[in-house]
């Protein structure tokens, strides 16, 4: 082929380029801005864009990593224990962090991966965290079940202790141990969790559900700093024996024995802990009485560890006379998105608000008038066939969800306002952003507008990517602003 | 285009004055629609090789210390601008632009004319950024060798092998590629 036929060709294939009369006036407006321009015009564009990109990008590693599907049942591998990561679990809401008070110690969290089916449900083990004070795991199931009656053991046997559960993001159920396991010489704890059954249940048939779902890991247990007090402390006729006072990555703990008061006397006033206006810190824990010494009563209670550097005090009042001291608290360690020099990480509440009229039905029942649009538009990639995508944050019972949808260029590119096959995904939402998608179907997606306030309609249900049995249906309309409006406030 | 004018710019834009800048422009303002048609090429949306070019020029008006004395400014302005397509091309949300930004090919009447020519289009932007950049600055651009070795800061021969090496990919395997 001569290169005149080849230039030929290759001018017809890219196109001819009209030169913009005003570029060079925006050379010149460009040489007179500093070097990190913000670009005003491209700025929603390129959050809205981002955010299409993420979305696919979770959808893709999500499809390339989680078919043919996680492995459930039997007992779980025991995976290599994961070292500590200054990046906090990408998988686990920040819904049930809060729930677990482990918000501080979210880069902590060891995100785990593990699956069991039996009698028909399957329970996700989302993620753990141990320290002396507490053991912590977050269970996820569907259709949502209470707190599960369970069983833990170490590598020294079953640890039978006090234990509290929490609810989280939708199926997620948060329970703790006011113990920490114990740690071998690597500071791992080989942890067996067996879960016997789910209280309270309310199965659909109206039978119980029988069945055993079996944990097995390794999960590091995080060091806690002595805080100094006394070994006796005496208040008047009543005497304190300290034999832990201590700042762990989630809480504050204090145990000891009370001589000289009932267990709901101390836990009424005795031992409290104030932030600095001198609020009482709400605390969890026990106190039981000491066999064979009456009137003593061992307590050991914890109390939530504030998100940033705080002073707090220790009080200890038995018979009308007080013991105080303070706790300076120093500042958990900070959230890295991963990316050094880049800040924090947008959260729902940086983008700004948009009126939705969206029903769910389902796994999630509720209706979602507002939410904070992450993107809308449409957009191609290298093969040059269109999309379009929206995406929103919203909440549902105090709890953040992301739900994004994009149109199926695979089964017709986008060419306008129109009804197309999507792929949609519905997450919760971590610190970092949204989590792996929890939900994912091919739903509908009508564009009624695509230029001002993109406007249009959903419609179709969802599966959980871990049981495609249990289900969410959602419907309704949305609205989007890109541009400016979209985006970091 | 030879530079004469360097004498009067100031090496950095903190010592920048309007007249700087003035003189600045007049000697990037011929080169800016090769720039335009390079980014427009490399990137596919009209206003994304606006944005490469108005940031490849602030590029070269801040480092313009470090264009050399006697050098030719169209190709050292044209690889700044190719590097800036590339920067833009490895950011996370490049690929997906606008869709009224894409340029595609006029419709000719001819369907089969049309897809030889997307599937050539396609073809073209599956190339990796060098290949796809020698080809554009030759047969775009209409560079001689010479001039694309410039930019790419190769050698001729070297210009003219990824060329070849190009076109094969494109099964557009030349007869013979002139010297110029």
């Amino acid at each position: 082929m001569r290169e005149t036929e080849i230039r030929d060709r290759l001018r017809e294939a890219i196109g001819e380029a009209r030169y913009p009369s005003a570029l060079k006036g925006k050379v010149v407006e460009r040489l007179g801005q500093p070097a990190s321009r913000t670009n005003p015009a491209a700025l929603g564009l390129v959050a809205a864009l981002l955010a299409v990109l993420i979305v696919v990008s979770l959808v893709y590693i999500r499809v390339q990593t989680a078919q043919p599907g996680r492995p459930a049942a039997g007992p779980s591998p025991r995976p290599t224990a994961s070292p500590f990561s200054p990046v906090p679990a990408a998988d686990i809401p920040t819904t049930d962090l809060a729930a677990a008070d482990l918000t501080p110690a979210a880069v902590l969290v060891s995100q785990e991966d593990l699956v069991a089916t039996s009698g028909g449900r399957t329970v996700r083990l989302v993620g753990a965290y141990a320290d002396p004070a507490r053991t912590v795991f977050i269970f996820r199931t569907l259709p949502a079940a209470g707190s599960p009656t369970f069983q833990v053991s170490d590598s020294t046997g079953p640890l039978n202790v006090g234990s509290g559960g929490a609810a989280g993001a939708v199926g997620d159920q948060i329970v703790y141990l006011f113990q920490g396991p114990y740690a071998g010489s690597d500071g791992m704890a080989h942890l067996n969790v067996a879960i016997t059954g789910f209280d309270p249940i309310v199965p659909a048939e109206g039978r119980p559900i029988y069945g055993s779902w079996n944990f097995a890991f390794d999960l590091r247990v995080q060091p806690a700093t002595s805080l100094p007090l006394p070994g006796l402390i005496s208040t008047g006729s009543d005497r304190v024996n300290v034999e832990t006072f201590e700042l762990t990555p989630s809480v504050i703990h204090f145990k000891g024995v009370v001589h000289g008061a009932s267990p709901s006397g101390v836990l009424d006033a005795g031992v409290s802990v104030v932030d600095g206006g001198g609020n009482p810190i709400h605390p969890a824990g026990s106190a039981v009485p000491v066999g064979g010494s009456p009137g003593a009563t061992r307590i050991d209670l914890t109390w939530p560890r504030p998100a940033s550097a705080a002073t707090y005090d220790l009080h200890i009042v038995e018979t009308g006379r007080e013991y105080r001291t303070s706790i300076g608290i120093p500042a958990p360690p900070a959230i890295d998105n991963g990316k050094p020099g880049k800040g924090h990480p947008l959260g729902p509440a940086d983008f700004p608000v948009a009126q939705q009229s969206l029903n769910l039905q389902g796994a999630i029942t509720d209706h979602i008038s507002s939410g904070n649009p992450q993107s809308c538009g449409a957009g191609s990639g290298p093969d040059g066939l269109s999309l379009f995508a929206f995406a929103t944050y919203f909440q549902s019972r105090a709890a953040w969800y992301y739900v994004s949808f994009y149109t199926d260029k695979a089964v017709q590119a986008y060419h306008g306002p129109g009804t197309y096959k999507a792929r949609a995904t519905l997450s919760p939402v971590s610190s970092i952003g949204p989590t792996n998608p929890m939900f994912t179907g091919t739903p509908q997606l009508t564009v009624s507008k695509d230029n001002g306030l993109h406007q249009g309609s959903v419609s179709g249900t969802l599966a959980w990517t871990d049981d495609p049995s249990q289900t969410l249906t959602i419907t309704g309309t949305w609205t989007c602003m890109p541009g400016q409006e979209l985006g970091p406030a | 285009m030879r530079d004469s004018t360097k004498g009067v710019i100031a090496a950095s834009t903190q010592e920048a004055t309007p007249r700087d800048t003035a003189a600045f422009v007049v000697l990037v303002e011929p080169v800016l629609p090769a720039a335009y048609r390079l980014a427009v090429a490399m990137l596919r949306s009209d206003t994304e090789a606006e944005d490469v070019v108005q940031e490849a020029m602030f590029k070269a008006w801040r480092h313009f210390g470090r264009f050399k004395d006697g050098a030719e400014m169209r190709p050292w302005l044209l690889t700044i601008v190719a590097n800036e397509c590339r920067r833009q091309r490895r950011s996370q949300w490049f690929w997906v632009v606008r869709s009224a930004d894409i340029l595609e090919g006029e419709d000719s009447g001819h369907p089969e004319l049309d897809a030889g020519r997307a599937d050539l289009r396609h073809a073209l932007h599956r190339l990796p950024h060098d290949q796809r950049l020698v080809l554009v600055l030759r047969y775009y651009l209409d560079l001689s060798f010479y001039e694309v070795a410039q930019v790419l800061k190769i050698s001729t021969k070297a210009a003219k092998s990824r060329t070849y090496r190009a076109l094969e990919r494109l099964r557009l395997s030349p007869e013979v590629l002139a010297d110029a």
